[in-house]
Order: structure tokens, then sequence, then C-alpha cells
């Protein structure tokens, strides 16, 4: 379950997110839906701890992400799939998956990691459940597009959070592959997971996903399963007329004066 | 700024000193008669083989120092902003004191207190050698893009862990080739240095120089080149397994 209470969020005057309270249930597919800028991403990135709220609460199942101080607590409850990937591009597929367990490893289990792969299996799995069977040694940087988003979904896997959020997962791929990607994610998420996409395509977000929440200048414009979204709603969300110019800064994750858990590094508690 | 300073040094009266054109010109013309002999050529590769232990051994020690160092003068494993700037001012700070003192001025004290032995040479190269690896080494590490760190610090990685996966793997390249360039830079300097007497191609230098036998100083430049000119291809082909 996830709850967001009267969450807001500014950037040097700028309100990328006007305060919005959502609840998601444990299992529940949800895309946030909207125009570039609307502030999907921020949304995201305030749900998976990397941006604090200037305002409000949020409430991952009934832990609530101020409180949490250890990077392994937050990667057990929610993990993302960033919108480029960003894989290490000098790492092996495989260690690039097996960055996933970092939450759960000391520090030498991670040097000895990079010389002798620990939770070797796990990976495979992960990696066979992704199609890139075969791929586990091959350098990161070398793999296309399409193949660089399945290694981050494999790590998302091996990293096992009850909340996985994509952001854009399909906006980087031609359709074909962007439906297998929505697919699979559909899949790895499964009953007992909540999986949190933010799109801009209405048709494949209605085929894949139970419940669409309009996000337009910062506010949550409709929020309805996905049969009862129409058409008229989705020209009002993307209607040119009345939408705010977002500044480019509003999407990136880092603001000096609201730093976060992840802006300021963490001490390590398990060295 | 450069062009003033040109005009502050004092020259003095004449630049080249008499008969210096005439030195020179005979120095070039030896190229023409380079010492190839067979014992010449078998010193020389002896020459050549201590100081190219001497540069390794100098920049192992250096890259023992220097990472670490670096790393603490990057401060980016600290966790808060005051312990970063602690980091960063310590770790600095010793590394500007390591590189402000040159190889050859450390060698005359390891000397002093060594007596002419290969630690003495060793120490002098590394102790440098370090500050400067480290130095560059501190700036690569802070260098290296926010985003792929930011998604390790998702999956619960700590500092540590994100400096193990995200910003050695990225800087690899750039730390490895860094540290090609300076081995070069060590075979050089380690062959001047053993014109203070610790051997090596610099002492076949001034042994050949002493008997005037530019032919000989050839030989020994040769090699030299030829070994800076080695290092540079290892380098580029190691540096280009690492990206492709």
């Amino acid at each position: 379950m996830i709850s967001l209470e009267n969450v807001a969020k500014r950037y040097s005057g700028f309100e990328a997110i006007a305060p919005v309270s959502i609840r998601i249930k444990k299992g529940e597919r949800v895309v946030f839906l909207g125009p570039t800028g609307s502030g999907k991403t921020t949304l995201l990135l305030l749900i998976s701890g990397q941006l604090a709220p200037t305002s409000g609460h949020i409430e991952i199942d009934g832990v609530a992400l101020k409180s949490i101080r250890s990077g392994r607590i937050l990667s057990r409850l929610v993990g993302m799939i960033p919108q480029q990937f960003d894989l290490v591009r000098n790492l092996s597929v495989l260690h690039n998956v097996l960055a996933g367990r970092l939450g759960e490893w000391g520090f030498f289990r991670s040097l000895i990691s990079l010389m002798f792969p620990q939770e070797r299996s796990l990976a495979t799995d992960a990696l066979n459940r992704v199609g890139l069977s075969g791929w586990a040694n091959s350098r990161s940087g070398n793999l296309s597009g399409g193949e660089q988003q399945r290694v981050a979904i494999a790590r998302v896997l091996v990293q096992d959070p009850s909340v996985i959020l994509a952001d854009e997962p399909i906006a980087s791929l031609d359709p074909a592959r962007g439906e297998e990607i929505l697919k699979l994610l559909v899949e790895i998420a499964g009953t007992e997971k909540t999986l949190i996409a933010s799109m801009h395509s209405v048709r494949l977000a209605s085929s894949y996903f139970d419940r669409l929440i309009g996000v337009r200048n910062g506010a949550v414009h409709f929020d309805l399963p996905t049969g009862r979204v129409t058409s008229t709603m989705l020209d009002e969300l993307y209607s040119l007329e009345g939408l705010r110019d977002a500044p480019q800064s509003a999407e990136s994750p880092s603001s000096p004066n609201n730093p976060s858990l992840l802006d300021v590094p963490m001490e390590s508690y398990e060295n | 700024m450069f062009l003033w300073s040109l005009t502050r040094i004092d020259w003095g009266g004449n630049l080249v000193q008499a008969g210096g054109v005439s030195a020179v010109g005979e120095f070039a013309f030896a190229l023409l008669r380079i010492d190839l002999t067979p014992t010449v050529v078998v010193a020389s590769l002896r020459a050549s083989w201590i100081t190219v232990t001497y540069a390794f051994a100098g920049l192992s020690v250096a890259l023992a120092i220097g990472l670490p160092l670096g790393v603490i003068g990057s401060g980016v494993l600290a966790n808060n902003i005051r312990s970063r700037n602690i980091s960063v001012v310590l770790g600095r700070f010793s590394l500007a004191s390591m590189r402000s003192v040159h190889e050859l001025v450390w060698a005359w004290l390891f000397v002093a207190s060594f007596g002419l032995s290969p630690i003495a040479a060793v120490l002098a190269l590394a102790i440098p050698y370090g500050g400067i690896l480290g130095r560059i080494f501190s700036e690569l590490l802070q260098d290296v893009s926010g985003r792929p760190l930011r998604v390790l610090r998702t999956s619960g990685a700590s500092e540590w862990h994100v400096l193990l996966y995200g910003r050695f793997p990225m800087a690899l390249p750039d730390l490895l080739s860094y540290t090609f360039y300076r081995l070069e830079c060590g075979i050089r300097s380690a062959a001047i240095m053993s014109f203070i007497g610790l051997g090596g191609l610099g002492h076949q230098i001034q042994l050949a120089l002493d008997d005037l036998a530019y032919e000989r100083v050839w030989t020994s430049l040769i090699f030299l080149i030829v070994l800076v000119v080695v290092v540079d291809a290892w380098s580029t082909n190691v540096r280009r397994r690492l990206t492709q």
C-alpha cells in the first residue's frame, strides 16, 4: 500500500507538484499519464525516495519514507527502472544485475563478487526471465536500448522490492519492443508487487494497466480505473491550452535546497 | 602572463656558449654513426631492464599510495558535507605535499639516508608520483556522471558500494590511461635518476657523455624512445579492450 498525503514539491519557486493525495493498493498496476513536464517523473522520484517532498507525507507499506535512514530498507520497499536505464556501461551485464543485491551485501562480499560473482544463480534466473540468457558476460555498454532496458528490469528482479517504478519504460523503444517490455513488467510484477509506470501512450497504458492517473500541471487531473477514462478526459489532459511551461530542472532529481535520502549519501549499515 | 615571464628572465649576454653550435652538430651527426656493436647493445638492454624495473616498482608503490589517498581526497565516501570537506582537505593536502617535491630531490634525500640502493630510487619515484596519481584519481572519481550512481543507491548501495560498482568501473578507462601515461613519465624519470649512480639508461648516457662518445649516447636514447613507444602502444591496447 502506497499513500501520498498532500504531497507537494517545489523547485526554487516552481511548483512541480501541487499538493496531491493518492492511495495505491498492493498489487495494483497504475500509470501516470500526462504531457511532458506535467510532473510524472517527479511523482515517481518522490515515491522512490530519491526526492524529498517540500511538504506532505509519503508511506509505503506503513513505513514513512522520511523516517528511512538505510538504503537497505528502502531497497526492499521500492525499486526503480529509470528512463535512461542508467547502467554502469563498463561493467558486465551480470554485475549490473547483481547490483540489485548491493543493499543486502556488505563491503567485502561486494568486493569479492566483482571477481567471483556471488548469488550468480539469482542473476542468471533473472536474465532468463527477461530473455537475456547467455548475455551475462557481455559489456553492458555494448547492448542495444531494448536490451539495456531488460538488464535494468533484471536488476529490479534480483532487488525484489514490493513496489516497482518504471519511468517511461517504452519511450526509447520501437512499438513492438515497447509492448514486449510492458508485458514483461506486468508479468514480473505479478499479483504480489505494485507496478507504477509513467507513460505517454494511452493505448498501451489501457491494455496493460488497471488504473490511469492523469497528471497535468503538477496536479491529479483524473484518477480512474482504465475502462472509465473517456476520450474527452484525455483531450483535456493533453490540451495545450493552459498548459504550463515546465523548467527543465523540474524533472531533475537533485536540488540543493531539498536534499533527499539519496542525495546525501548515507552511512553503510552493513560494514 | 607567459610572454611577460619571458621578458623577466635574465638571458645573459651570449645565449649559446662558445663552440656550442659545433657540439650540437657533432651530436646530431653521431646519430648516423650510432653504435650498435653487440657489447653496447647488450649493455643498453641491461640498462633498459633496470630502468623499466625501477619505473614499474616505483609506479606500483605510487598506485598503492595514490589510490587510497585519491579516494580520500575525492571525498566520495563521506556521508555529509562536513566529513566530505575534512576528507578532501586531508587527502589533497597530503597529496600536494608529496608531489610538490621533485623526484630528484626525493632521490637525493633517500640516497643520503639509504645510500645508493634500489629502495632509494623506487621511493623517490613512488612518493611524488603517488601524489600526482592521487590528485588526478580524486578528480576522475568525483567527475563520474551522477545518474547511474543514483540508481545504484536506489538498489540499497552504500557509498562504498557506489565506489566499487559505479565510480571505479566508470572512471576505469581514464584512470588506466593516466596511470600508463605516468608509467611513461616514470621510465623517463627512472632514467634521469640513474644519473645519480643508481644504474640504468641514464647511467649509460652519462658514461658515454663522459667519453664524448655521442654514438653510444644515441644507442641509449633510442632504447629510451622505444620503451616509451611500447608503453604507449600497450596503454592504447588495454584501453581499447576495456571500452569495446
